[in-house]
């Protein structure tokens, strides 16, 4: 049974970087219980920094067959900055032009976490459960860093990845 | 002689030099084209036309209304005659790279400039360094040469089946003909394929229902190839699209014997793929030209193409400014240029010092001075030129006699040149300079690929300089591209395991942590002749102090995506769409603008693209999705 962790983030955009800033963490904080090489470590959770392109990312869930996938990162919605949410997510029904839509917008290089979940459902590769941990930016100019709330986000959505894989464990 | 507007001539030796007794040699009014319509008469042409014919007087185009896209291309459409009067490309995104890399270190450039496209991000790294190495005088062992071939080898390996499959594919799929060219439908249930025994499609109809976007075998088997060569991409670079791997004089990579096999078995993959794709793309041109001769007009546009080359030879390859015509006559595709069908030069010489860039109709302000007036040869260069060039933006209200666009307006030669890699064959072909091989063959007028055995057995292509140069036709050489590309892959692979045998292990001239040592205080030029799965691409480069100084990128988007230039004649897609008839039912209400369409994609575009007609009777809206780069 494998659990797939994907951060997804648009590199140095601010705050929309924390995808990528909570793979990280999370490889690190998780590292030292993988026990081989083909990057599934005990039990069975596999990180991953996904801003590689979502239809990569759904090969990669096609390939990995993952019992769960939890998908962490920022996007803007209009939410009060720094919010952290967990939601459910439920293969979003789409008419097949608009997953044409979004095939096409992964494979030109557009990048978020709506992108990739329409287009691992397009292509059938979402577990049923999956979950997506996301951030409201406090700031989404160019930059290298994150904004101070951005941080403190970051801190905590990495808390609500734990929290949902302790619970997975032990679904 | 190559040049025909610029007043350069050159001398018994080959040196070029400017005419003598010519004022202001670059200006403007100096050096003119020979330019068959200006818009003046053009608008004129429209206005006489609204006058008389109804139909145009009610087309009013609409301002182009932003839909999450980057480029807009705005006609003028005369329903009732069937022909686009005008129009006008817009890329509607500020890209600005070359403004973020001033001042920085430049080492960034290659990771910086990766970031301009989200697809091809693996080529802007590996121009960026052969600019840089160039500035700073490092020669790539020949090891780290090869394997930057067959990183970029794998990368056209994505590149092309993605446009093919995903983004023009569906254009001529069941679901689009059926709707937007019923009376092909019926004609297309007989048309047997010539090609059914290589891609397995009896009729037309069968390959075309295959093309239907997500569940289409074609489009599927498109999606699953291009995840093939980005692992051959990741197996070399570690990662893809933006490489970290790539440095100043070479790769970082580590490379092994089971790393090359790791490539080979991947590779080996690919050619019975590459056969079905030629079967199909030979196959839908043929059924479009038999069903409807006008086919042959969309997209149509002289042959007028340029390439600087790419895939260097490892042991030609020096990195040196003042020997790039000997090691770019030695690269697996020959630099070229083609005016009016004709190979007028495969000199990187020529090919620079031809390069002008003007922003008359573009939201930049004009640049003052000339940085240089030669290049390191001695050769003149333009103020217009990018080594000459600053990016200095100026965000205004768009007006079509004005400015109405982020896209520069690149020119060789003062010509309307277009990028694609199709025009890689085309330069190849005509040139004969490719190094000897067994795998490809350049006859003058055609191409000749042997195929290496796969599950099907080994066999020889031939690509020809097509007659009509138009949209099906940069569809069919791009999936000719595709096996050119895989052959180079192949070429590569064996001269990586030839080196390998003779205990050669170097991928960079020195290691990364001693680059530091190697960067010059002094002013210094470089620049990178690379290509993109779209063509042409280069990076010009000036540093002074260990810093960037300027930093122009060229990507074939900017290219084709051009306005207007200061002579009124029109950028790539301006010009393929005013040639392009109207086949489709031209009532208002059922007009899609699919022939427009299949242009504009042809280009395999590389930005966010919006195309709107307004035809009185209701806006139509397409989007063509593509990465960011070719705004500046």
């Amino acid at each position: 049974m494998t659990v797939f962790v994907g951060g997804a983030g648009e590199l140095f955009q601010g705050d929309l970087d924390l995808g990528r800033r909570a793979a990280e963490r999370l490889a690190v904080a998780l590292s030292d219980d993988s026990d081989d090489s083909s990057g599934v470590g005990a039990g069975g959770i596999v990180v991953e920094e996904l801003h590689y392109g979502a239809v990569a990312v759904a090969q990669r869930l096609a390939e990995l067959r993952p019992s769960s996938f939890v998908l962490v990162g920022a996007i803007a919605r209009g939410r009060e900055p720094g919010t952290v949410l967990r939601r459910a997510v439920t293969p979003p029904v789409r008419e097949p032009a608009e997953m044409q839509r979004a095939v096409e917008q992964a494979v030109t290089g557009y990048v978020d976490l709506d992108l990739i979940l329409d287009v691992a459902a397009a292509f059938g590769a979402l577990p049923e459960h999956t979950v997506c941990v996301e951030v409201e930016p406090a700031s989404t100019e160019p930059s290298e860093h994150l904004s101070d709330v951005g941080e403190r986000a970051l801190t905590e959505a990495v808390a609500l990845v734990r929290a949902e894989l302790a619970a997975t464990a032990g679904r | 002689m190559c040049f025909k507007n610029l007043p350069i001539e050159f001398d018994v030796n080959g040196n070029a030099q400017l005419k003598q007794g010519i004022p202001d040699p670059y200006a403007i009014t100096t050096s003119r084209p020979n330019v068959r319509v200006t818009d003046a008469e053009r608008e004129a042409q429209i206005q006489r036309l609204m006058a008389a014919n109804g139909h145009v007087k009610d087309i009013n185009m609409d301002p182009v209304t932003r839909v999450a896209g980057a480029l807009a291309v705005n006609v003028t459409a005369d329903l009732e005659n069937r022909t686009y009067l005008d129009a006008r490309s817009q890329a509607t995104l500020f890209r600005g790279y070359e403004v973020i890399l001033m001042g920085r270190d430049p080492r960034d450039a290659i990771f910086v400039s990766s970031r301009a496209c989200g697809v091809c991000g693996g080529v802007h790294s590996h121009c960026s360094a052969y600019a840089i190495e160039m500035a700073m005088g490092l020669k790539p062992p020949p090891l780290g040469t090869v394997v930057r071939n067959m990183q970029e080898a794998a990368e056209m390996g994505y590149d092309n089946p993605l446009h093919l499959y995903l983004l023009a594919g569906p254009d001529y799929s069941e679901s689009v003909v059926k709707a937007v060219n019923p009376e092909l439908w019926p004609k297309a249930e007989q048309w047997k394929c010539p090609n059914a025994k290589t891609h397995g499609f009896r009729t037309m109809a069968e390959l075309m229902t295959e093309l239907n976007p997500l569940t289409g075998k074609l489009y599927q088997e498109g999606l699953e190839f291009t995840r093939l060569s980005r692992e051959m991409f990741a197996v070399l670079a570690g990662k893809y699209p933006h490489p970290q791997t790539v440095v100043p004089g070479g790769v970082s990579s580590t490379v092994t014997m089971q790393t090359l096999n790791e490539y080979h078995s991947k590779l080996g993959r690919l050619f019975d793929y590459a056969q079905r794709m030629l079967g199909v793309w030979n196959d839908i041109p043929d059924f479009f030209y038999e069903c409807d001769e006008r086919y042959k007009q969309v997209g149509a546009r002289p042959v007028n193409l340029i390439d600087p080359g790419f895939w260097d030879d490892p042991f030609a390859y020096d990195a040196t400014y003042e020997n790039c015509n000997e090691w770019g006559a030695r690269r697996w595709s020959t630099p070229g240029v083609i005016i009016d069908g004709e190979l007028v030069t495969t000199r990187l010489t020529d090919i620079n010092i031809g390069w002008e860039e003007f922003v008359e109709h573009s939201y930049y302000e004009q640049w003052a001075g000339d940085r240089y007036t030669t290049d390191p040869l001695g050769n003149p260069i333009s103020t217009y030129h990018p080594w000459n060039k600053r990016t200095l933006p100026s965000p205004t209200g768009k007006s079509w006699k004005d400015k109405y666009t982020w896209a520069c307006t690149p020119r060789w030669d003062r010509n309307v040149v277009e990028a694609g890699a199709y025009a890689r064959l085309f330069t190849t072909a005509m040139a004969g300079l490719q190094p000897h091989n067994d795998f490809i063959e350049s006859t003058g007028h055609s191409l000749r690929m042997r195929i290496p055995k796969g599950t099907s057995p080994q066999s020889e292509v031939e690509w020809t300089v097509p007659a009509a140069w138009n949209a099906l036709e940069r569809n069919r050489g791009r999936a000719y591209h595709y096996l050119f590309s895989q052959l180079v892959g192949m070429l590569s692979l064996l001269q990586a395991y030839e080196l390998f045998k003779q205990g050669e292990r170097k991928v960079a001239a020195v290691p990364p942590g001693e680059l530091d040592k190697h960067i010059p205080d002094g002013e210094r030029v470089g620049m990178g002749w690379w290509g993109a799965g779209r063509g042409w691409l280069t990076h010009h480069l000036v540093m002074d102090g260990g810093k960037i100084a300027n930093y122009q990128i060229c990507t074939p988007s900017t290219i084709n995506a051009s306005p207007r230039d200061p002579w009124d004649q029109p950028g790539p897609y301006e010009e393929a769409v005013m040639n392009t008839p109207i086949i489709e039912d031209p009532d208002p209400e059922k007009f899609t603008s699919i022939d427009m369409l299949r242009t504009i994609r042809s280009f395999d575009p590389c930005m966010p693209c919006t195309t709107h007609v307004h035809t009185g009777a209701g806006t139509v809206m397409r989007e063509v999705n593509t990465c960011s780069c070719g705004a500046d």
